[in-house]
């Protein structure tokens, strides 16, 4: 008696996975007739069996929408937007880069005059002292 | 990343990729055309509203394009342009105020990849749909079904939308939502186990 339910137990449970598996897309044609014979003498199964088979049925039966004609015409459109946006914005990017490197190019023009000025100042100075030197020595 | 073997459809894909980088629109457009009905499907399923499906469809197609650099050409197309798609659609909800994710479980079934008859092939429920009676109760089941999809979290959502409705497999769905294929797995059954427990009442 207690094997019997055992073994109704255990066929409830492959069953179970069985019908799992059904919303996978895989259960085999032999579990498939091992489900069915099952679910005929089991009151349990049966309704399992047949919720997952009206879920099934339903999602596979939902309808597709149809995009309208113009759908590629119009992401083309907008892809050509997003292109067109881009060189201009890099024209934009490049322009100011160029601002920035005049910019940065005359700073540096007048630091290194700056600094270069008193140098050759000094160097002038030292060699007019150096020529007093001479003709005084003379 | 490991690279994955494409399918003759991934090599056409990944050709036309990389003709969209070097600057031939026309590719791009072939790639639009081939998958806009898919992109527009999955997200019109998960957001339910025709129009915002359709700006978010032609979103994810430019926000792929501008992408494509990042793209990597070892990999399938498909997956990576419903991943775009279905962010968006999630975003969107998100933005709505009625995303409802769930916790990632990473606990897979664990069970091996059996040869089985695909979802075609089984034909569970008897042919009387003829009977008006049964027409009325499948349409009823139908729209059960279909309002029981809307209250799903957006996870479980979208595995089902892209497994039953698209047909993509547990692995590309674990690409497109970022999952392990066996999370995707899980998320599909405990879906169909809450759309089945939706019918109580209704059968």
């Amino acid at each position: 008696m207690r094997d019997s339910r055992d073994e109704t137990g255990r066929e409830c449970e492959r069953a179970g996975r069985a019908i799992e598996d059904l919303g996978d897309g895989r259960t085999g044609r032999v579990r498939l007739l091992m489900l069915r014979r099952h679910v005929r003498e089991c009151p349990g199964c049966a309704p399992r069996l047949e919720k997952m088979s009206a879920v099934l049925e339903a999602l596979s039966e939902m309808q597709r929408e149809q995009l309208p004609e113009e759908f590629t015409a119009a992401v083309m459109a907008r892809l050509l937007d997003a292109v067109a946006g881009r060189p201009a914005g890099g024209a934009e990017r490049g322009r100011d880069n160029r601002n920035l490197f005049w910019v940065v190019g005359a700073a540096g023009l007048g630091l290194v005059i700056g600094l270069a000025l008193p140098v050759v100042r000094h160097l002038l100075g030292r060699q007019g002292e150096d020529e007093l030197a001479v003709a005084g020595h003379a | 990343m490991p690279e994955v073997r494409l399918t003759l459809d991934g090599i056409q894909d990944a050709r036309l990729v990389k003709a969209c980088r070097a600057g031939d629109e026309r590719a791009f457009e072939t790639l639009v055309l081939k998958y806009q009905d898919q992109v527009f499907n999955v997200v019109y399923r998960m957001v339910g509203d025709r129009e915002e499906a359709m700006d978010l469809a032609q979103e994810t197609f430019i926000k792929a394009f501008q992408g494509l650099d990042s793209f990597n050409q070892g990999r399938p197309f498909r997956p990576w342009l419903l991943r775009i798609g279905t962010n968006s659609a999630i975003d969107l909800l998100r933005r709505r105020g009625r995303a409802r994710d769930v916790r990632v479980d990473a606990e897979g079934v664990g069970e091996p990849a059996a040869p089985g008859l695909s979802r075609g092939e089984f034909e569970p429920r008897a042919p009387a749909s003829e009977i008006p009676e049964n027409v009325s109760l499948a349409r009823e089941t139908a729209e059960v079904v279909t309002e029981a999809l809307e209250m799903l979290s957006d996870n479980y959502k979208a595995v089902v939308v892209l497994h039953h409705m698209e047909g993509l497999s547990y692995s590309e769905i674990g690409k497109v939502l970022g999952v392990p294929r066996n999370t995707a797995k899980t998320w599909g059954r405990r879906a169909r186990g809450l759309l089945c427990d939706t019918l109580e009442g209704a059968m």
